[in-house]
């Protein structure tokens, strides 16, 4: 335990980055429900599990990205409308930018991640891998994927 | 180049943070009712996620696969049934449609089957050798096709289907200030609504006397896993009927860091599957030997008999699996020998076991790496020996193929 914090101070301390995280993620419409439960999640765990939790802050990115892709498998399953990441007329309203929608379209929701952290939170390789629990490997394949997916939306 | 497109990417990150949405009421989150409102159909939907792995969150991704895709599957929870036969009729023949003498678009007993989804299955059937199979237009509407007969399967627009050939399953998510529950709905392959419980049906029977049994797993009671080695998921018979509930054996656990434990049956054979956070697995059959060699994947299932495992990552796993992914392998359940492995140019999108041949689900590379959205084609291999035997087109996506 490397930082002591209680989860509602967590929430108000986080909740904006996390936020422009999950907005990466899904897409604004989603992004305030996909943190809210990422939060509930860790409050059906109980305050023992997170007061065992190290690095707070990179476990919440990382439940996130959990809810976020639990997301995925479900859509994934569902009907094509409703699967595909379509940005509704909402999220089209919130991001006026046609080629950002068209860029996060042409990304998984773990390039997206790996991107965000990446370029706006400007964690290194080997630290987006320990936010992640996945191998640095893992996080620079899913960059030189995004990057090449994003040079030729760009 | 690179610095340019790196400004671009950091610039495109800027957007997206500043497109974020305020954050939900730190009451509203405590109490989950920030689920409620205008918020609650996309909540559901995120909460669809169990439901839609047949699995907790991430709790063993085989599992899904496995209950969509296997024929006859038997799980270690039979004991309140009756015994497996696999050919309960309690279809009404009345009101269905043979799809060989149609010539317009028939009427089912839920509405109608276009003539060109018809056709789509009949090409399907006799392209892989199924007698019974299950799909999904790409507008939706689910259709069966069992022994050369058509029908249409009502079903709520927004919800994960699944079928074990037999019956048709969804399940919805309910979100209020006490926390999540489940609704799950079975119905005959001709659209008849025979069961609906709490909890998430991973089975369901048709004793003699012409009721219903469901098995049924409760995450909601599961409790938290704390220190815990694991937790088992509740597990339910319930009478469809009175609904009368008694406990039977778990068929899963969870572990902590979102870790789980599954069992899964077939033919006698058992196989235990070790579910990690990213939704990939380690399964040992009944030797503890690994079924999937040192291949860590995503999704597995089981030929009829037991004998075979294929396996493979469906492309959604945050470790990238870059060996798995678009690569499909199959070994024997027994000896653990590597009998084939397929490469193909874009994630596959499903995989099944119709007697002795094994068909892979393609989608439009141009949908992939999101590959459940659609289909393109169905890749029929010789089960045994893995070579290819020919290529089925259809948009219809599979449910199950038997």
């Amino acid at each position: 335990m490397t930082e002591s914090i209680s989860i509602e101070d967590a929430y108000r301390k986080w909740s904006r980055d996390l936020l422009g995280y999950a907005t990466a993620l899904v897409g604004p419409s989603d992004a305030a429900d996909l943190v809210a439960e990422a939060f509930s999640s860790v409050l059906r765990r109980g305050t023992d599990h997170w007061s065992a939790v190290d690095e707070p802050r990179r476990y919440l990115f990382r439940s996130v990205l959990n809810v976020a892709r639990q997301n995925e498998r479900g859509s994934s399953r569902r009907r094509r409308r409703e699967t595909h990441w379509s940005m509704p007329p909402l999220q089209q309203e919130l991001i006026a930018d046609p080629e950002v929608v068209r860029a996060l379209s042409a990304l998984s929701v773990q390039q997206r991640a790996v991107t965000f952290l990446t370029y706006w939170e400007d964690l290194s390789p080997a630290s987006v891998a320990e936010a992640l629990h996945i191998s640095e490997g893992s996080v620079k394949r899913h960059l030189a994927r995004a990057r090449n997916t994003l040079r030729e939306v760009l | 180049m690179a610095d340019r497109l790196d400004r671009r990417i950091r610039q495109l990150m800027g957007e997206l943070n500043a497109a974020a949405p305020v954050p939900h009421d730190w009451d509203d989150v405590r109490s989950g009712s920030f689920a409620e409102s205008d918020h609650v159909d996309r909540r559901s939907r995120l909460l669809l996620v169990a439901a839609a792995v047949v699995a907790v969150g991430t709790l063993v991704a085989g599992i899904a696969v496995t209950l969509r895709g296997q024929d006859r599957i038997r799980t270690n929870d039979e004991s309140p049934f009756e015994p497996v036969d696999g050919t309960t009729d309690i279809g009404a023949d009345s009101t269905t449609t043979t799809a060989p003498t149609s010539t317009t678009a028939p009427t089912t007993a839920n509405g109608a089957v276009a003539q060109s989804v018809i056709d789509s299955l009949r090409t399907i059937a006799t392209g892989t050798g199924s007698s019974v199979l299950v799909a999904q237009t790409p507008d939706g509407q689910v259709v069966a096709l069992r022994d050369g007969t058509v029908t249409s399967v009502d079903g709520p627009a927004d919800a994960f289907v699944h079928s074990d050939g037999t019956f048709v399953f969804w399940t919805l998510a309910q979100s209020d200030s006490e926390g999540i529950t489940w609704r799950s709905t079975a119905a005959t392959l001709d659209g008849n609504r025979v069961c609906e419980v709490e909890g998430r049906i991973h089975r369901l029977r048709q004793r003699d006397d012409g009721t219903f049994v469901a098995s049924t797993e409760r995450d909601d009671l599961a409790g938290d896993v704390g220190a815990a080695a694991e937790i088992p998921v509740p597990n339910f018979a319930i009478d469809c009927d009175t609904l009368d509930s008694t406990p039977i054996e778990p068929i899963s656990w969870l572990a902590s860091d979102s870790q789980s434990r599954a069992v899964t049956t077939v033919n006698g054979r058992t196989f235990t599957a070790y579910g990690d956070a990213e939704g990939n697995a380690r399964v040992v059959n009944e030797q503890a030997m690994s079924v999937n060699g040192d291949d860590y994947a995503g999704s597995h299932v089981y030929s009829a008999d037991g004998s075979q495992v294929a396996y493979g990552d469906y492309g959604v796993s945050s470790n990238g699996s870059p060996l798995t992914t678009e690569t499909m392998r199959s070994r024997d359940t027994t000896t653990g020998e590597l009998l084939w492995s397929v490469e193909f140019d874009r994630p596959f999108a499903g995989m099944y076991f119709v007697g002795d041949v094994f068909v892979a689900e393609l989608p439009p590379t141009e949908v992939a790496p999101e590959p459940y959205m659609a289909t393109e084609y169905l890749a029929v291999y010789d089960a045994p020996t893995g070579e290819f035997l020919r290529r089925v087109d259809t948009e219809l996506r599979i449910i199950y193929l038997g």
